[in-house]
């Protein structure tokens, strides 16, 4: 700063001194043909020039300075209002296209996000949908679902791996109609394999056409999910289930931890009266889901996975009992054979009970997810 | 760039001045052994004080100029200085 003050003043002063030998030369008289007056005369311009212009320079560099320095700050220009006014007029418009374009992308995709979940919901047949996450080793994916009550055929389907990697489903309907498949263990640690569906009851045709639609549609969701079931009639690991209502299918797996060894599903026909059934662990299928005993279903639950390790508790057994079957049901032979079905009128079922708040967050539990639990 | 365009001034400034002291003697308008003349007393004043001037803003320029580039100097010391630290206090 002291440079720039000083080159000021020098300049302040030479101005000073010009306009005094100006001055003098002109104002105090003396020769005006001499060559002191000339001398002067000259020597005053070219002082007042020179300084002017020193002056001028020490300022233009003084603010530079100052600018770099950020004491002074930027000026802004002043825009004439024609020209704000289309300026406020553009960004106005930029407002509303930006307004329109995100409205625009928002229905998209509204609509999209619609038909995602009708395409998830199987036209129809599966009104609703959960995804989760089963198993301890391996990912798995579950897509329960189940109709109203209604409709003809109330579906719930699980495909899901748990620790000894068999997992079953469940089927449930009015009509009958039974699809069992022991899900295939995911990420290569046990086998995979889907065992066969059966079809029961009078459901006939509907039926078949009711397990191929399901397939097809658990297809794309287990690829997504990276696990791929080999199905039964493919792998040839077919276990054959027939579903009635008395019968439950109960896969006990075995609880083998090496890669390689393969989970069969045991078949066994005896009906295990319990709803704490583990799908990751047991398979329950049954078209009388509900059949709930505590007592009893335990103690031959436990009789059929004595031979087990100790299932990690489940959810289920928080659940309030919705229902009780007063008299033990039959045994079923080993062998399964088909059982005249019973079919059971659908208000005779016990309702459930459990609130919002007992629910798992699956979503609103109807009779038909109650059963399958 | 004007900076130095400044700095000629302060020299133009005092070479006038000098111009000025040295101009009765040299046009002679100034006649040996006399008394000098009311011109030339005007003109030796203002040259001295122009000259004086001119030296003084000269040698304030050029130290003002050493000043800033020891002054630079020493801020960026203190700056690696500081990163120094930083680095060998990490």
């Amino acid at each position: 700063m002291t440079r720039y003050l000083s080159g000021l003043c020098v300049a302040g002063l030479g101005l000073c001194g010009g306009g005094w030998l100006v001055v003098a030369a002109v104002a105090f008289g003396g020769e005006t043909t001499g060559s002191a007056w000339r001398v002067n005369l000259l020597t005053g311009a070219v002082l007042i020039v020179v300084s002017s212009a020193t002056l001028a320079c020490w300022s233009v560099a003084w603010r530079q300075r100052m600018r770099a320095d950020g004491v002074l700050a930027d000026r802004f220009l002043l825009v004439p209002k024609r020209e704000a006014r289309r300026n406020r007029r553009a960004l106005n418009r930029d407002v509303r296209r930006a307004g329109k374009l995100a409205e625009r992308s928002t229905r998209d995709a509204r609509r999209s996000a619609r038909r995602s979940a009708r395409t998830g919901s199987g036209g129809g047949m599966l009104t609703g949908g959960a995804l989760s996450d089963g198993g301890v080793r391996s990912a798995g994916a579950g897509l329960g679902s189940a109709s109203a009550a209604d409709e003809p055929y109330r579906v719930a389907v699980s495909y899901g791996t748990g620790v000894s990697g068999v997992s079953s489903v469940s089927e449930v309907g009015l009509s009958g109609v039974g699809v069992g498949m022991a899900g295939a263990n995911g990420a290569g640690v046990n086998a995979a394999g889907v065992n066969a569906a059966d079809v029961a009851g009078s459901a006939g045709d509907g039926a078949a056409e009711l397990i191929s639609e399901l397939r097809a549609m658990l297809a794309p969701l287990l690829a997504a999910t990276g696990s791929q079931p080999v199905l039964a009639d493919k792998s040839g690991r077919t276990d054959q289930a027939v579903l009635t209502d008395q019968a439950v299918l109960t896969d006990q797996p075995v609880l083998t931890d090496q890669a390689g060894s393969t989970d069969q599903a045991v078949l066994t026909d005896q009906p295990v009266l319990t709803d704490q059934a583990v799908l990751t662990d047991q398979a329950v299928l049954t078209d009388q889901a509900v059949l709930t005993d505590q007592a009893g279903s335990t103690n031959q639950a436990e009789a059929a996975t004595s031979a087990l390790p100790k299932r990690t508790p489940f959810a289920s057994a928080a659940r309030p009992r919705t229902a009780s079957v007063p008299e033990p049901r039959p045994e079923a032979s080993v062998r399964p054979k088909p059982v005249p079905r019973v079919t059971v009128p659908r208000l005779a079922r016990p309702q459930a009970t459990a609130s919002a708040a007992d629910d798992d967050g699956l979503g609103v539990p109807i009779d038909s997810e109650e059963a399958w639990w | 760039m004007v900076t130095r365009i400044g700095v000629a001034g302060v020299l133009a400034v005092f070479a006038a001045g000098c111009w000025l002291v040295a101009a009765p003697f040299a046009f002679r308008y100034q006649p040996a052994g006399a008394g000098w003349t009311g011109a030339t007393k005007t003109d030796v004043i203002t040259g001295g004080v122009l000259a004086a001037a001119g030296f003084a803003g000269l040698f304030a320029v050029v130290a003002g100029r050493v000043a800033e580039l020891y002054r630079d100097a020493r801020s960026a010391a203190s700056l690696a200085d500081m990163a120094d630290r930083g680095n060998s206090g990490s």
